[in-house]
């Protein structure tokens, strides 16, 4: 069997390489890509191979970008370090991925599936689709790009603890020197973070700080009125005890932004 | 190595010698890993300075830096060059060669070393723009 290999890591390669001479008799790797540049290239210039390994980070970006560039029409098993979750969606349109590092067995089910799927006719192979394949990067630059956010906090009342999902949240606010959180049930909760802090972990597209006391949730807004001295004055479904929620004049215009983005 | 990281993360500044060390220990790791495609050179003059400090795991970062954001290939070999410059800066310059999709530089690596040396010498972290490369110089602190 002919086969190619998109990889960086020379390591890496070179283990996939002997791995594959042990489980198969007849093993012959025409190439080992290690770029998208050179990858397009060759497979662009050559005849398709009966099967190609694919990294996904590649020395200068990510495999999915290939498909984009040129056809792709052998069947593919993945290889690649991320985690399984992210990695579901190739399993439809792939022959199979594996999670580096790899047991030989691991290796020799995706062969055997692979055999198996192509074994009458390499026509039948399940081949990756090229727009798939950009949603797929899409996809993976996000997660790459976008930290992830606190989803839940941990309160405790008395001896018991709870959990509370970021979700749930009216609004935080601090009150010497203490951090509270106010649940959409009207109660409020002692969390153990300063608002700083907070206003790192929750998602900005859904919490804004607005001054130096509160960070308010989107969906705990009823309405935002104008206030004296260029301020805005945020009216909350379910108000603090006596206090105004005021947005300071520097805020204004950023806050119009989050309201609206 | 992973040592050094917890030993030195407490401290404000360490010698430039140890931190030269480390740098070696983690260029070793990395030309396993990379082998031909990744080309760095330190400049032996910095060895040769005495009581000179750096902020802890400055030089690894950049070099990490350079490695996350740049294409090391076979056929394009990424250089990093560790230098000594008029016995005030040591730079960290890298041929610029941009991976696709790595995503927007969150500038945090930088930044939390530009702000150390806020603290620590009276100089600035400089970023001199030039075509082709990175350039990271970053200002000697006597010991």
């Amino acid at each position: 069997m002919r086969i190619v290999i998109v990889e960086d890591e020379e390591l890496a390669a070179e283990g996939l390489i002997q791995a594959l001479q042990r489980i198969e008799k007849n093993v012959e790797v025409l190439i080992v890509l290690d770029s998208v540049r050179e990858a397009v290239r060759w497979f662009s210039e050559n005849a398709r191979p009966d099967l190609a390994f694919f990294d996904i980070q590649l020395a200068d970006g990510l495999s999915f970008s290939i498909f984009e560039q040129c056809a792709i029409t052998c069947p593919i098993i993945f290889t690649t370090a991320y985690d399984e979750y992210a990695l579901r969606a190739f399993k439809v349109n792939s022959i199979d991925y594996l999670l580096k590092t790899f047991e030989l067995g691991d290796l020799q089910k995706a062969l055997e599936k692979w055999r198996l799927l192509s074994g009458e006719s390499p026509a039948t192979a399940p081949i990756p689709d090229a727009e798939l394949m950009r949603l797929l990067m899409q996809q993976m630059s996000n997660q790459i790009r976008q930290p992830t956010y606190k989803t839940r906090f941990m309160v405790k009342i008395g001896d018991h603890l709870h959990s509370i999902n970021s979700q749930e949240i009216d609004y935080l606010y601090s009150e010497n020197k203490i951090v509270w959180l106010r649940h959409q049930n009207g109660r409020k909760y002692l969390i153990d973070y300063t608002l700083e802090q907070v206003e790192d972990l929750l998602d900005p597209a859904d919490f804004y700080r607005i001054n130096r006391k509160y960070i308010i949730s989107i969906g705990a807004i009823k309405s935002v009125a104008s206030y004296t001295n260029s301020r805005l004055k945020v009216l909350l479904k379910e108000p603090p005890d006596q206090e105004d929620v005021l947005i300071s004049r520097e805020k204004v215009e950023a806050f119009k932004g989050w309201l609206g983005r | 190595m992973y040592r050094y990281v917890l030993d030195s993360r407490e401290k404000e500044v360490v010698p430039l010698e140890e931190e030269l060390k480390q740098l070696e220990a983690y260029v070793f790791l990395m030309k396993i890993r990379f082998g031909e495609s990744l080309q760095i050179e330190i400049d032996q003059a910095l060895s040769q300075l005495e009581g000179i400090n750096l902020a802890p795991l400055t030089l690894q970062m950049l070099v990490e830096n350079a490695l996350k954001h740049n294409e090391a290939s076979k056929s394009n070999p990424l250089a990093i060059e560790v230098v000594l410059e008029k016995e005030d800066y040591v730079v960290v310059r890298n041929k610029l060669q941009t991976k696709l999709n790595v995503g927007e530089s969150t500038g945090v690596g930088l930044e939390n070393i530009s702000a150390r040396y806020k603290f620590l010498s009276d100089k600035p972290v400089l970023t001199p723009k030039e075509p082709g490369f990175f350039t990271v110089k970053i200002p000697l602190i006597p010991a």
